[in-house]
């Protein structure tokens, strides 16, 4: 009998702890926040897949070796660039049954406000956009996720160059990503 | 004892059904609200056809940032007139859909969509349906005092689901100056005088 007694209570402290715990975690992410590396880890996660260093991609010769040396040419427009890259992963298999659209957007919302999803099947392709105000900018958050290579970029731009963006909104997640991470050093 | 942990037990469950059901209920009524006042739609429930589609495009412009869109618009004729357009609305959403096969969404879909767009805030005042391609184009607006709030554009084919919802005091006139821009398509066809066409 005592021990129904003590079951009976332990369901309650569980129930209530179940409670406490969730106005926790919603106090505590929202006070936190979700940061760059929050979201790769989600694209890691939700596709099985691993972002590559910068030392990786600098001896592999591609593209983002330079954007580390072409850092202050694209500072001055971007107050800061935060940039991920998947190489020859297979992206063709989500985890889960949920798309990465509705993953993302259970991560990032409310924080972060989607302003565009563009999804090409010709290329199986993907482009989300999400944006956060951050005083006097916007931090813009690109990812682009295509079958064997995704890119994951985060800048901070200002609401002049946002509103340019906002007028051809289904391309401003390609122009941010390729203005942000192209090599800017004279040939 | 056994009794004060009965009852603490059956407390505990109560406040958790009462709090559950007190949010989906909230959740419910302010959404109704909202489609029915604010002319802004519910139409997230659409994002699960997304995966089925071989495009998919998904705008969400809110008043915050169309505030930003004017400061980098010139005073010629033409985007003069985009910025009056923009002046007015608090917000630009758009999804389109465009599939392999057909049979990806259904009528229900659809509904859930109209099911927002009641008198006697809404009016449909388009309505084109052709047998010949299985085209369906209608056009809602939201009006109060002779003064239009909202617009919502809902167009489907065969292969082809669209919903354009733009909210905000809008110049019927001057709307086309969008098509191209701020997430409205360039090849977006509609009517804003009343008219209902079977072919």
């Amino acid at each position: 009998m005592r021990k129904k007694h003590l079951a009976h209570l332990h369901m309650a402290v569980v129930a209530l702890g179940f409670l406490s715990s969730l106005a926790f975690a919603a106090s505590g992410a929202s006070a936190k926040g979700i940061e760059f590396k929050d979201v790769v880890k989600l694209i890691e996660r939700h596709y099985g897949v691993k972002q590559q260093g910068l030392s990786f991609a600098a001896r592999a010769g591609i593209k983002i070796g330079k954007i580390v040396v072409d850092r202050k040419t694209r500072y001055s427009e971007y107050g800061s660039v935060k940039f991920a890259l998947f190489e020859d992963q297979d992206f063709s298999r989500p985890s889960g049954g949920v798309g990465f659209g509705a993953a993302m957007s259970s991560v990032l919302q409310p924080e972060w406000q989607p302003l565009v999803e563009v999804r090409s099947g010709q290329d199986a392709e993907q482009v989300f956009v999400y944006l956060k105000e951050a005083g006097k900018v916007f931090k813009v958050l690109v990812i682009t996720l295509g079958e064997r290579d995704g890119v994951a970029v985060q800048v901070d731009i200002k609401p002049d160059k946002l509103a340019q963006l906002l007028k051809n909104p289904d391309t401003a997640g390609k122009i941010l990503t390729d203005e942000a991470t192209e090599d800017s050093s004279p040939e | 004892m056994k009794s004060i942990v009965n009852a603490f037990v059956r407390i505990t469950v109560a406040s958790l059904l009462i709090a559950l059901v007190s949010i989906a209920s909230q959740a419910q009524t302010a959404a109704a609200a909202a489609a029915d006042t604010s002319g802004k739609l519910q139409i997230a429930q659409l994002d699960r056809l997304a995966s089925k589609a071989a495009e998919f495009i998904n705008v969400n412009m809110d008043e915050r940032l169309l505030r930003l869109v004017p400061s980098v618009l010139s005073n010629d004729p033409e985007e003069k007139d985009v910025k009056e357009v923009i002046a007015g609305l608090r917000g630009i959403y758009v999804k389109r859909f465009e599939f392999d096969n057909e049979g990806a969404y259904g009528a229900g879909d659809l509904e859930a969509i109209r099911a927002q767009l009641s008198p006697p805030n809404w009016s449909r005042i388009v309505e084109i349906r052709s047998r010949r391609d299985g085209e369906n184009i209608e056009v809602y607006l939201l009006t109060n005092g002779g003064r239009v709030d909202g617009l919502v554009v809902l167009s489907s084919e065969p292969k082809e689901l669209m919903v354009i919802n733009i909210v905000g005091s809008i110049d019927l006139d001057k709307l086309a100056k969008l098509r191209g821009q701020f997430g409205v398509p360039e090849d977006l066809e509609y009517e804003t005088k009343p008219r209902t066409k079977r072919q």
